[in-house]
């Protein structure tokens, strides 16, 4: 008799111990191993988010420094990218380069590439000398608009660069910020 | 055999009480029980310290770090917030052409100034940029110089900072020209930036 209490007791409590086991792995470490493999991929998303975000900051700063010492040069040292469209003050611009001589100016369409316009100037005059030419391409390269010349030739009239007048031709572009 | 005896009859042997006590053992054992009691106990409190507080610990820790991360995340953000505008300013000033850049003409014509007029006179002169070789190339036509001169102004021209190579294309010895002065065309690659070797 009392053998097979034992035994039923043991049973009943390997029973509630399988129960409590069972409940234990489905309502709460399922559960929990769930929210905690959910929260280390919303850290991974996050940490990765973190570096862009310091990549970013970076930048930022450099980007802040570098327009801090523009903003301590002197006023018109540094060339900059004019708001579009800068084609009338261009105009005004070239009418005080070629103030004595007649300049041949062709302006291209504008091609725009992002916040940036790229607007061709391509030009032709005649120099009465070389000094004069010199002078003339010195202006047009500070007008401090940001610029490139990428083509310029020069043909002396008498076939000597330093004697006589020359024939001077290229192009030039100006950019331009497009917001 | 079978008894003639009725019940109650005079001789036959009777019991008059029952003893209804019965002496049996205890199905746990009381020191089996209270170590059985005990070890459940420590189990439960083994398991409750394992299995359930130390998990929400746990996971409330990995809540906390999550939520850390994020502020951190928000205030980095937080301090570049006008990010466009200062890369807008900063590309105002900054802007480089995806062609490359180009190197200073007036430069060039200073270092023409400096290595060739003194040796030769110069017929015409040509810059373009090349996207192709990444570079600005000037093709010189000059006149007078010999051989050796020229020669001369091609070292010389070589060990300008900004020039990266130096080559004649061709050398007349001006019997064909109408003065009969020699002519020189040449070509050098230039670098745009500064000391661009």
């Amino acid at each position: 008799m009392s053998g097979n209490i034992r035994r039923n007791w043991a049973l009943i409590a390997f029973i509630a111990v399988a129960a409590l086991g069972v409940i234990y792995f489905a309502a709460f470490d399922r559960p929990i191993r769930a929210k905690l493999s959910g929260i280390e991929a919303e850290k991974e998303i996050i940490s990765q988010q973190t570096a862009e975000a310091e990549a970013a900051l970076e930048e930022y700063t450099k980007m802040k420094n570098e327009l801090e010492r523009i903003d301590s040069l002197p006023d018109g040292s540094a060339a900059f990218m004019p708001d579009y469209d800068n084609s009338s003050a261009l105009i005004y611009y070239f009418g005080r380069v070629f103030e004595d001589s007649k300049p041949e100016l062709t302006f291209e369409e504008p091609k725009t590439e992002g916040n940036v316009a790229s607007r061709r100037v391509n030009f032709r005059f005649a120099a009465k000398d070389y000094s004069d030419a010199k002078n003339t391409l010195r202006l047009l390269g500070s007008s401090g608009f940001l610029s490139r010349m990428p083509d310029l030739s020069v043909v002396p009239e008498g076939g000597d660069l330093k004697n006589g007048s020359l024939r001077v031709s290229g192009s030039i572009v100006f950019y331009e910020l497009v917001r | 055999m079978q008894s003639k005896l009725k019940p109650g009859a005079e001789g036959m042997a009777s019991k008059k009480t029952l003893n209804l006590m019965t002496c049996s053992e205890p199905a746990i054992k009381p020191p089996v029980a209270a170590a059985a009691v005990i070890i459940a106990a420590l189990c439960l409190f083994l398991i409750l310290r394992f299995g359930v507080i130390s998990r929400i610990e746990n996971l409330k820790s990995a809540q906390r770090e999550l939520e850390d991360m994020k502020s951190r995340l928000e205030l980095t953000r937080e301090q570049y917030s006008d990010f466009d505008e200062v890369a807008l300013e900063y590309l105002k000033y900054t802007y480089e052409d995806p062609d490359g850049p180009t190197a200073d003409r007036i430069a060039i014509l200073g270092m023409l100034e400096r290595q060739v007029l003194p040796v030769c006179s110069i017929r015409s002169l040509g810059i373009s940029h090349s996207v192709s070789e990444g570079c600005d190339i000037l093709s010189l036509t000059v006149s007078g110089p010999t051989l050796e001169e020229t020669y001369a102004l091609v070292g010389s021209l070589s060990e300008e900072p900004s020039v990266i190579s130096v080559s004649i294309s061709s050398f007349s010895d001006g019997s064909a020209e109408p003065g009969g002065a020699t002519s020189v065309t040449m070509t050098v690659k230039l670098s745009a930036s500064e000391g661009g070797k």
